[in-house]
């Protein structure tokens, strides 16, 4: 972002007015009226009009904010960085970050006032080249603030580039101006990709006299991603099909899970030889294993409403906060086992698919994605949001609150195409309608009791629908679909 | 905006200062009654009207610091000092004058920042020296008009604007000695 403000001027303030007007006047009445008192009254006045007029900043400043880092975990911290080009003679730098929806700021106010040392004795800044004069240690009514990790695990406490540390305000000369750092600490709430910290900045000179600003700051994008909760499941994929992974498969291959012993045949590999049974039957014997497979696992998060209050991390939870969560807790879990894993996303514009892979670069990609969802904004119909083209070896999750009766026909579409579908109901459980109104509390109760009835069809049609409930949500479910899988099914292709 | 509105959103704040500005807000508002307290130490009547409107416009200067408000106040204490002080070179002028400086440093040190800022030392000493160094001066000024009265020297403009020349080069000076 390039800097701005370069063209706002130093003006007189209120304070400068005064003393000038206030004090030339009651200087003048003393002299007319022949009244010394009115002239001592005037001195204080007078000298500080004077003080100001001379030490009055001569050129322009520019000002330039920055965030440290752009993406982030929820609950992390990064630093809002405001650098200003000094003039010679500017006192103090005060700089506000605003308000942002999900985004803490420390100190809470979004204040720092820094203030400038002079360079030397006459009020200008020193030609000499100085790389990084660190002066003031910001302090603030809350004491320090404990900075947390960026997303890529670097420190926020540790220095930046230019050396500078973490207390707030910093001052440091390039060429001949000088350039003040003051930082607002920037704590990301909630999960997604937002404008955070519209900020002024001011600067003043000595008796705050003169102020230049205050001058606009741009909002700055910041994505969080979502903060995975916490996902375990003991059960396997049903279907795994591919080459490398933990799940066991049904054909036996060369795995670490214990098939059987048999007899040696030819390609065997002589450390599987089972040298006890070889030597009582006088026939060499091998140890069968079955293969480790991987499986295909396919989250399809649905961004058509979101329901519910959402207070951030470690607050009430609203069902899209749910549903995104346990998105990256599931994906994160079957990605650690070596699955892969593809997501699709319904309801929502932008990057809406992320195609099946592995590995722990996938899971950021993975989160990427989910970060960037905005609520409801797909206007296609919702026919035509689904695609996934998946073979019946896959297994989906769909996430959903359930709410839009869309969900659970898509989930009915995809079982029919011999999908494995898994439903995750991620409405809040103690959501309550905090309307006024009697039939809009009546209109909410009702939808509730038609969405317990399509949920009753849905599992009567075979497909699982189980609430989130973190670790352990699925391994009762997947434990059914693996005995399921060797069953025959008629499916619609 | 209403005139409700606009007094809901001052006192709004109001509450938010923090400790450093509640300070500074609190000189702006004792200081304006300080300066009619001297007058009354120099023989002023004391008049229930001058009291209530010397109290309201610290309140207004208290709410709108960074405004002319602050003027309007130092206007109406000049006049009521020009008014009912009779003694030119009474020595509790040099309080009152300090008060009126405490007054002008207090309202635009607090203009100067938003109310929920705190100041950093820097600042903090940075002002509370010049306060000092001017009020310094001041005491000085006091003594030549007081020396001058003793002396009885024949009236002379000439003289007058010589000392406020004089003012200007001590302030110089003393900028440059005292940041």
């Amino acid at each position: 972002m390039p800097p701005i403000g370069g063209e706002v001027p130093w003006r007189p303030t209120a304070a400068h007015v005064r003393a000038v007007l206030g004090g030339t006047a009651l200087a003048l009445a003393a002299v007319l009226l022949r009244r010394p008192d009115l002239l001592v009254i005037a001195t204080p006045l007078l000298v500080v009009a004077l003080w100001s007029t001379l030490t009055r900043p001569g050129t322009l400043l520019s000002a330039e904010a920055r965030l440290r880092q752009t993406t982030l975990r929820e609950d992390e911290a990064t630093t809002w960085q405001v650098r200003v080009q000094l003039a010679p003679r500017t006192e103090q730098v005060v700089c506000v970050a605003g308000p942002s929806p999900y985004v803490a700021l420390h100190p809470a106010s979004g204040v720092r006032v820094q203030g400038v040392r002079e360079q030397d004795g006459h009020g200008h800044g020193s030609q000499e080249q100085v790389a990084q004069t660190r002066v003031v240690h910001g302090q603030d009514e809350d004491g320090r603030f404990e900075h947390g990790q960026d997303a890529h695990g670097q420190d926020a406490h540790g220095q930046d580039e230019h050396g500078q540390g973490d207390d707030g305000q910093d001052e440091r000369m390039a060429g001949s101006r000088r350039t003040a750092v003051a930082e607002v600490a920037v704590q990301s709430r909630r999960w997604g990709r937002r404008a955070v910290a519209p900020g002024l900045v001011a600067a003043g000179s000595s008796w705050g006299a003169f102020r230049w600003g205050p001058v606009e700051l741009p909002p700055l994008t910041l994505t969080t991603l979502p903060l995975p909760a916490t996902f375990d499941a003991a059960a396997p994929a049903p279907h795994p099909s591919g080459l490398v992974g933990l799940n066991r498969s049904s054909r036996p291959g060369d795995g670490s899970e214990f098939a059987g012993i048999r007899p040696f045949r030819a390609g065997d590999r002589l450390r599987r030889v089972h040298w006890p049974r070889s030597l009582r039957t006088g026939e060499l014997h091998v140890t069968s294993t079955f293969a480790d497979q991987d499986g295909l696992v396919v989250l399809v998060v649905d961004a058509l409403s979101d329901v519910g209050r959402s207070e951030g991390v470690g607050g009430a939870a609203s069902s899209l906060d749910t549903t995104v969560r346990a998105a990256g807790a599931v994906a994160e879990h079957h990605l650690r086992r070596g699955d892969r894993v593809g997501v699709q996303i319904v309801g929502t514009t932008g990057v809406t698919r992320v195609p099946p892979s592995t590995g722990g670069n996938h899971l950021r990609r993975v989160l990427d994605t989910l970060a960037l969802i905005e609520v409801g904004t797909d206007p296609r119909p919702p026919e035509a949001r689904l695609r996934l083209g998946l073979g019946a070896d896959a297994m989906v999750v769909m996430l959903s609150p359930l709410v839009s009766p869309v969900a659970l026909q898509q989930a009915v579409t995809l079982a029919r195409h011999g999908l494995t579908v898994v439903v995750i109901d991620t409405l809040p459980s103690d959501l309550h309608t905090r309307e006024e109104d009697e039939l809009t509390r009546l209109a909410w109760r009702i939808r509730l009791l038609e969405r317990e009835h399509e949920v009753q069809q849905v599992q009567e049609a075979g497909i699982p629908v189980v609430p989130w409930r973190g670790p352990g949500s699925l391994d009762q479910v997947l434990r059914d679909l693996g005995r399921r899988s060797g069953v025959p099914r008629m499916v619609r292709r | 905006m209403s005139a409700s509105t606009r007094a809901g959103r001052v006192a709004d704040e109001l509450t938010l200062l923090s400790g450093h500005q509640r300070v500074l807000r609190l000189l702006v508002c004792l200081t304006p009654p300080a300066v009619l307290g001297c007058a009354l130490l120099a023989g002023a009547p004391f008049a229930w009207w001058v009291l209530v409107v010397v109290v309201a416009l610290g309140l207004l200067c208290v709410a709108a610091p960074d405004s002319h408000a602050v003027l309007l106040t130092l206007a109406f204490l000049a006049w009521r000092w020009l008014a009912d002080v009779a003694d030119p070179r009474t020595p509790w002028v040099v309080p009152a004058a300090l008060a009126v400086l405490v007054l002008h440093t207090a309202a635009a040190a607090s203009a100067g920042v938003p109310g929920s800022a705190v100041l950093d030392p820097l600042i903090r000493q940075r002002w509370l020296r010049r306060t000092a160094v001017v009020a310094l001066a001041t005491v000085g000024v006091w003594g030549v008009t007081a020396a001058a009265g003793t002396l009885q020297p024949a009236p002379s403009a000439v003289a007058t604007l010589a000392a406020v020349a004089l003012v200007a080069s001590v302030a110089e000076i003393l900028r440059r000695s005292g940041r």
